[in-house]
């Protein structure tokens, strides 16, 4: 059985190429990601009976997110939680950490690469 | 509202990369002001930077209220809007609904930005007058088909009706001919077009000024005819009183007396 890939690692090199190789703009991407999805998962994390539709939107952005920096396996767990908000199930403490989890790997993931040497 | 601009102007200025990024197939229909309404910061810069790379005007919104009410100010109006359907406020499918709804903005294209699990809201918008929709993560040369594709559609449906607004022109010269109002000035610039709108303008000038001349004429041989007219009624009206037997008589009387004076004359 084959697992999905986690991270995939040609989506930042292919968004160099996208911006005509602007290792800053590119950068500044990442460094925005990475200040804003701590708040995403704070989000998440809202106690029982929080606003369903916002909790929805949290999973929506932090999925968008990583898959436009690669982070696969991230986006995935993030886009699963966004569909059981809008089918009105909140995210279970237990998801959220396995989501916490990717997110930590998935910046480990982009910050390990070349480009930025 | 933030506004980037394009550097496909200033090749010059770009690296060989930048340059082959630019070539000139990445906007054939020339450069396009782009809305971009998206929440999320990294799409939108994102979005915002292919845009640039092709040469076109990136303006970036980041929800759904600050879009319309860019869009119903009118100032520096957008060529195409790319429109993401989850945001928080006005989401993308209300947006849509209210562009659609708006007379004067319903003709605007908008390209729906989704993720893949959107597709039903996709459909949805597409049924409710989206151009088409571009899915994230974006794939430049996708982003780039697909804005080109529904910037000739904008292209060509702006000639088309800039052509009827030419044709209604024209038709309104016609009426304005016919009831005599006619301003050849107002048709100078289609005039100036050489194609067959144009050639007809001109022969509604030449028309218009046939007519003119006619007139023109017609007034001088009316004129001269009164003038005419008027000499023969005094003439007509001399000879009646002349031919009078009263006048006779005092002609005879008139005569009479100038010979008797001529005669009593030393």
């Amino acid at each position: 059985m084959t697992h999905p890939a986690t991270f995939d690692e040609t989506t930042i090199t292919q968004l160099l190429v996208d911006t005509g190789d602007d290792v800053e703009f590119v950068r500044e991407l990442v460094d925005t990601f990475i200040a804003d999805a701590p708040a995403l998962l704070e989000e998440l994390r809202a106690p029982a009976g929080a606003d369903l539709e916002a909790q929805r939107r949290a999973a929506h952005s932090l999925a968008s997110n990583a898959s436009t920096l690669g982070a696969l396996e991230l986006s995935r767990l993030a886009r699963a939680v966004e569909h059981q908000a809008r089918d009105g199930v909140a995210p279970s403490a237990a998801a959220l950490d396995v989501v916490a989890a990717a997110l930590t790997s998935a910046v480990a993931s982009i910050e390990a690469l070349d480009v930025w040497k | 509202m933030e506004v980037t601009r394009g550097s496909r102007g200033d090749v010059t200025g770009l690296t060989t990369h930048e340059a082959a990024a630019t070539g000139a197939d990445a906007a054939p229909h020339g450069p396009a002001r782009v809305l971009v309404v998206d929440d999320g910061e990294i799409n939108r810069r994102l979005l915002g930077r292919l845009l640039e790379q092709d040469g076109h005007i990136a303006v970036l919104a980041t929800d759904g209220e600050e879009a319309l009410a860019m869009l119903r100010r009118g100032e520096d109006p957008v060529d195409v809007v790319l429109l993401d359907i989850l945001m928080p406020g006005i989401d993308g499918q209300e947006v849509l609904r209210q562009i659609k709804g708006d007379d004067a903005l319903r003709h605007l294209p908008v390209i729906m930005i989704s993720s893949l699990e959107d597709i039903t809201t996709v459909i949805q918008c597409i049924e409710g007058g989206a151009a088409d929709y571009l899915q994230k993560p974006f794939n430049r040369a996708v982003l780039r088909a697909r804005l080109n594709a529904t910037l000739a559609d904008k292209r060509l449906r702006d000639r088309e009706m800039e052509y009827l607004d030419r044709v209604r022109a024209l038709t309104d010269a016609a009426v304005a001919l016919e009831s005599g109002d006619f301003q050849s000035t107002e048709l100078e610039e289609i005039a100036q077009r050489e194609d067959p709108l144009g050639h007809l303008a001109r022969v509604l000038v030449d028309v218009a000024e046939e007519v003119k001349r006619r007139e023109r004429r017609l007034q001088e041989q009316v004129r001269a005819l009164t003038i005419q007219i008027d000499r023969d009624e005094q003439q007509s009206r001399v000879a009646e009183i002349t031919s009078t037997d009263y006048f006779r008589e005092l002609r005879e009387q008139a005569h009479d007396l100038r010979s008797s004076l001529s005669k009593g004359a030393p």
